[in-house]
């Protein structure tokens, strides 16, 4: 990829139009077309003309007229395509995994922001069982490459070239699976390590190569953990191109994470649950906050019900309420937790740990007995979710 | 309850049942090798009566089962074919009632026993799939009963899966409504979704399905998945459920399972219901069928080293005869099922991880004798078949008093085919001991043939052995050479465990066919070789030998061939001091084939020969006990000649007062067939009238038995028969027709001594 190829003009007219199928969309008078799309494409005199475009086009007569030969570039453009795309048949979402997002789909349906071309972004891990996913956005156009772009060379693994040419690192994301199309690109195990090695030294390395700033060809270069990679130089300044084009992907990573986002917003199912039970803890013990190696949303969230057992929320995916109590002392109490009413699990006298399942498709409440089967307290658990 | 195995055998069906097995014709189990309605069967539109649904052959074992037993066991052993996993054995009719409740059908019974049947974690999963919008609601109040958790819904199902030590769950339950189909997940869900369970994460010992399956059985296949995926019991259906029906026999199952009651029976009782013909009567059973909550009740239901354990506990202390009983059953069943045949047998009751009992050690067998004996009656045909021969052997060598007992068993038994290759060595031997050479000799030939032209194995070597023996008895030594030849030549080649103590067996053959051949001096280097031998041994390969038997033989032949000769002092001396103790010996004196016998007939003989006043006087104490010896079932042969050379001694003298009668000892002589020997002994006392007459005897007897050995040519290579035989008539008669005094040098150089 030379520099500045494509033009910056370029890169932003194609990301900051809108997209063929929101122009079909307001052509075919689609009813649920957000109307504030609506508004602004048809206020926008260049946008509206393309929505008349659009109607010619439709009734024009589409027949395959053969042009000159295709240069050798793109031959090869689509050949690496073309063996990416049958190496990714049975790809699977994962850390080094580069995904297409095409529409921006949330939690609750499509969102109101239109994407018009597709967006690529190498994933680095899940954060969250519901199906947020972080990593980096990914930029096509190599050429703008800085020192914290990770140029993606043809050994690095399996991609489609025409979508990604460099991991941009200076610009990390959020992704909710909803809004991946599809797998278009892996890297391999030890690339991803190169990739976060870079990504580190840009959080961590102050920005002091000013001496050879400015555009230019990517070249190789090791990182401090001695990974070998291949970035551009630093960026010069507010006048250099790179700088423009950084303000554009910026923008775009902030499209793309808008999903995510949402998501993040939403309260699951099972809080108004857990609130049950946080109502209900004589004391409530701080989490452990990150234990080694556990991601956010593993984190523990304690209490103690009925000074006899320690609760604890343990979740492993979103479906499904793990609530794991820990008898405390030697009594000999028992925990039943029913269903609409009916005994489902039950933490025996006996048992010195219990983990209930919950899910949300019932009412469900506990019933606290003495060794005598005496009742001593009872929680109805679903009360506070549904108010 | 009888069990009635079924199982592949080289692209053929066997069938075997405790007391007999056999080979199907046809790998189906309809007659003509239709597939039934049997859909039309299930609901009650045909009536198939179990004769004509099935092969006549398994028609005949499982009626004669069913009017001896009021329940059967089917077990369909998991290599067999769909076709007949899928049979409904259950659900045809006998004498007009149906078989449910009392034919219990195990499909994929695998053959290897279980490492326990019992459960120790009582808690029970149930997987709710049922939907919450049903109208009909069966399956409530579940999570009341004791142990049990029930978690509704699938995405609750699969976290329970992968979040559980699923080994500590003793019964995992699914209910849902079946997807009835062939092809993909078995169950469907409220929303229509199908689904099924997660194995990645194992499956406990024990499921239940409770769904709709199809008439083509879904779910049995289904069933196979989890026994494949870890699962050691399926429970699932073949067709639809009624989902009330369902919902009552879970309930009930469930209670069941909790007081402890073994699966099998659970099961069968709730098939016995007319009620239950939409719930219980469609549950199939796949796998072990014996598992229950708890400590296992019978000896069935222990594992192999559990079983094992508790026989040798048996053995060693008493206390569980039945579970030397259920071994025994065992491993016939085992050696059928692993190679078709009861070859392995004696090898696997005698291995560390059976009864731990080495081939020879007497201590260890006697214990078995004395434990097996009053058991031989209860054990099943097959059992007895391989059973009776061993305990005919083991009383051979350690009690002779109960020889004659299995002598008769094993006669009733041997109509029966089957029998294993090495157990003709022990049938040749029993009536070996009894001087029936006839029957001993027959038994040879049979096992002969049984080996089918295998050699150098062990039970070629002990047929070998065993002929040799006859030989030697019948004067037959020139056939006795060729057979020592053929069995030193295979010797060399056998390299099991057991080979040295098939070379010191060899030895003492070969002294003794030595003397029939008139050399005692070969014969004194072999004994003396073989005792060398014997008190080198490590103690752990002894089997409580000690050298005394080959010493008793030492000092017989030295005092037939020179009572003068030093080594002869010498031997006797040794004996003597064996025998210093007649209270402590007599006292602890085995009842079978005991060294002391054989050390006393030595000294007997070298106090006439060498007229050892001294050794008289050592062997008086044990006259008494003499007698007593004489009036039981012992071998009479050892006491009975030393009797006979104490009176040769005595011939001029006052007798002791306890000795027996020379005409006691004569009696039992004859009775135990020892014709060669009187006529022998009578030549020593000069009478003459009686040598001669035993002397026919003896030869009348070796003509019956040539009928039989001129068969073994194909194998030994005999040759002139009648010509080798006549030959060694001519020498017998020379020496014992005559009315010329015999010495016993005469005897001795003409082989004709006692032995």
């Amino acid at each position: 990829m030379k520099p500045g190829k494509p033009s910056l003009a370029q890169i932003e007219a194609d990301w900051f139009r809108p997209s063929d199928r929101l122009i079909s969309r307001i052509s075919n008078d689609d009813p649920d077309t957000p109307p504030e799309l609506r508004f602004a494409v048809e206020n926008n005199p260049e946008f509206k003309m393309c929505i008349q475009e659009s109607y010619e086009t439709e009734t024009e007569d589409s027949g395959y007229s053969p042009g000159r030969a295709p240069p050798e570039y793109l031959l090869n453009l689509a050949d690496r395509r073309h063996t990416a795309q049958e190496s990714l048949k049975n790809a699977t979402l994962k850390p080094g995994a580069m995904v297409a997002i095409d529409r921006l789909i949330g939690p609750s349906g499509e969102l109101s922001i239109d994407l018009p071309k597709t967006a690529v972004v190498l994933l680095d891990g899940i954060e969250h069982p519901s199906g947020i996913w972080y990593g980096w956005m990914v930029g096509a156009e190599a050429g703008y490459a800085t020192n914290w772009d990770y140029v993606l060379l043809e050994e690095d693994g399996h991609f489609d070239p025409s979508l990604a040419g460099m991991a941009q690192l200076w610009n990390p994301v959020r992704v909710y699976v909803k809004s991946i199309a599809r797998i278009v690109g892996e890297i391999s195990n030890d690339r991803l390590q190169a990739v976060r090695a870079l990504a580190a030294e840009f959080l961590t390395r102050p920005d002091n190569c000013e001496a050879y700033a400015g555009p230019g060809a990517a070249g190789p270069r090791r990182t401090l953990h001695g990974y070998k990679v291949v970035t551009g130089k630093p960026v010069r300044g507010q006048s250099d191109p790179r700088w423009r084009y950084q303000e554009i992907y910026l923008a775009v990573k902030s499209a793309v994470g808008e999903p995510a986002k949402a998501a993040m917003a939403l309260k699951p199912w099972w809080e108004a649950i857990w609130a049950g039970f946080q109502n209900s803890f004589t004391s409530e013990e701080p989490a452990m906050a990150y234990a080694m190696g556990e991601t956010p949303h593993e984190s523990l969230r304690e209490g103690i019900l009925a000074d006899r057992f320690r609760v604890g929320l343990d979740n492993r995916i979103d479906k499904v309420m793990r609530v794991r109590f820990t008898r405390i002392g030697d009594h000999r109490s028992t925990i039943r937790l029913l269903r609409n009413g009916e005994v489902s699990q039950t933490m025996a006298a006996d048992d010195r740990n219990k983990i209930f399942l919950l899910d949300d498709s019932g009412r469900f409440s506990l019933e606290i007995s003495d060794a005598e089967g005496n009742l001593l307290d009872q929680l109805d658990l679903t009360e506070t979710g549904e108010d | 309850m009888t069990a009635c195995w079924l199982w592949a055998e080289k692209g053929l069906i066997r069938w075997w049942t405790p007391n007999a097995t056999g080979l199907l014709n046809s790998d189906h189990p309809h007659p003509n090798g239709m597939p039934g309605d049997w859909a039309g069967l299930r609901n009650g539109l045909m009536r198939n009566a179990l004769r004509h649904a099935l092969q006549p052959e398994l028609v005949e074992i499982l009626e004669s089962a069913l009017i001896r037993e009021t329940s059967l066991r089917l077990k369909l052993a998991g290599d067999l074919p769909a076709v007949w996993q899928h049979y409904p054995f259950e659900w045809l009719r006998f004498q007009g009632s149906p078989l449910q409740g009392r034919l219990f059908v195990e499909r994929y019974a695998p053959l290897q026993s279980p490492d326990g049947c019992s459960f120790d974690g009582r808690r029970i999963a149930i997987l709710n799939l049922w939907p919450d919008q049903e109208k009909v609601q069966p399956f409530g109040g579940l999570g009341l009963l004791p142990d049990v958790d029930v978690y509704f819904g699938a995405d609750v199902a699969g976290d329970f899966m992968a979040g559980n030590d699923l080994t500590r769950i003793s019964l995992l339950v699914i209910i849902s409504h079946g997807s009835e189909s062939d092809n993909g997940p078995p169950f469907r869900l409220g929303n229509g979704a199908t689904w099924e369970l997660p194995l990645q994460y194992g499956l406990p010992r024990l499921v239940l399905v409770v769904a709709c399956g199809n008439e083509q059985g879904n779910l049995i296949g289904y069933g196979k998945t989890l026994l494949m995926r870890g699962a050691q019991t399926v429970i699932a259906p073949i067709g639809r459920l009624d989902a009330e029906s369902a919902g009552r026999f879970l309930h009930d199952f469930l209670i069941n399972w909790l007081n402890g009651i073994r699966i099998d029976q659970i099961l069968l009782e709730q098939q016995g219901q007319a009620e239950n013909t939409h719930a219980g009567w469609r549950f199939c059973l796949l796998g072990h069928g014996l598992c229950r909550l708890g400590e296992p009740c019978s000896a069935e239901e222990w594992s192999d080293a559990r079983l094992a354990e508790t026989a040798r506990g048996h053995i060693a202390l008493g206390g569980c005869p039945e579970a030397l009983l259920a071994l025994i059953e065992r491993i016939t069943l085992h050696c059928h099922q692993e190679s078709g045949t009861l070859e392995s047998a004696e090898n696997y009751l005698r291995d560390p991880a059976g009864l731990a009992i080495p081939y020879g050690h007497a201590d260890q067998e006697l214990k078995l004798l004395i434990k097996l004996d009053p058991l031989i009656d209860r054990l099943p045909v097959l059992s007895a078949r391989w059973a009776c021969p061993l305990m005919g052997a083991l009383c051979e060598a350690h009690n002779h008093h109960r020889l004659a007992r299995y002598d008769r068993l094993c006669r009733e038994r041997d109509q029966f085919t089957e029998t294993p290759a090495w157990a003709y060595h022990y049938l040749s031997k029993i009536p070996y001991r009894l001087g029936q050479y006839t029957e001993s000799a027959r038994n040879l030939l049979a096992g002969f043939q049984r080996l089918d032209g295998s050699c150098s194995s062990a039970e070629s070597i002990r047929l070998l052995g065993q002929l040799l023996n006859l030989l030697v008895d019948l004067n037959l030594g020139p056939f006795g050479m060729i057979v020592s030849r053929h069995l030193r030549t295979q010797l060399n080649r056998y390299t099991g465990a057991d080979s040295e103590k098939l070379h010191l067996n060899a030895l003492d053959r070969d002294a003794r066919l030595s003397l029939r051949r008139g050399d005692p001096n070969n014969a004194l280097e072999l004994f003396s070789t073989k005792r060398r031998k014997v008190q080198n041994l490590p103690d752990a390969y002894r089997d409580g030998q000690t050298g005394t038997r080959e010493l008793a033989w030492l000092l017989y032949t030295a005092s037939w061939n020179n009572p003068r000769s030093s080594e002869g002092l010498h031997y006797a001396e040794q004996v003597k001091q064996a025998l210093e103790n007649p209270s402590r010996l007599i006292t602890n004196m085995p009842k079978g084939n005991a060294d002391p016998v054989y050390l006393m007939r030595a000294l007997a003989l070298w106090c006439w020969c060498a007229n050892d006043r001294d050794a008289a006087e050592q062997l008086v104490p044990y006259a008494r006990f003499w007698r007593t010896w004489l009036d039981t079932d012992q071998d009479p042969g050892p006491i009975g000649f030393a009797v006979w050379f104490m009176h040769l001694y005595y011939r001029d003298q006052c007798l002791p007062p306890d000795l027996p009668r020379c005409e006691k000892a004569e009696v039992k002589l004859y009775l135990g067939n020892y014709f060669l020997e009187l006529a022998a002994l009578s030549a020593l006392s000069g009478h003459h009238e009686k040598t001669r007459e035993y002397l026919y005897r003896f030869q009348a007897a070796r003509y019956d038995v040539l009928e039989y050995l001129e068969k073994l040519s194909p194998w030994l290579g005999f040759e002139n028969w009648l010509a080798v035989t006549q030959q060694q008539m001519r020498s017998e008669s020379g020496l014992l027709d005559q009315r010329s005094p015999v010495t016993p040098g005469l005897l001795l150089a003409k082989g004709l001594l006692p032995l």
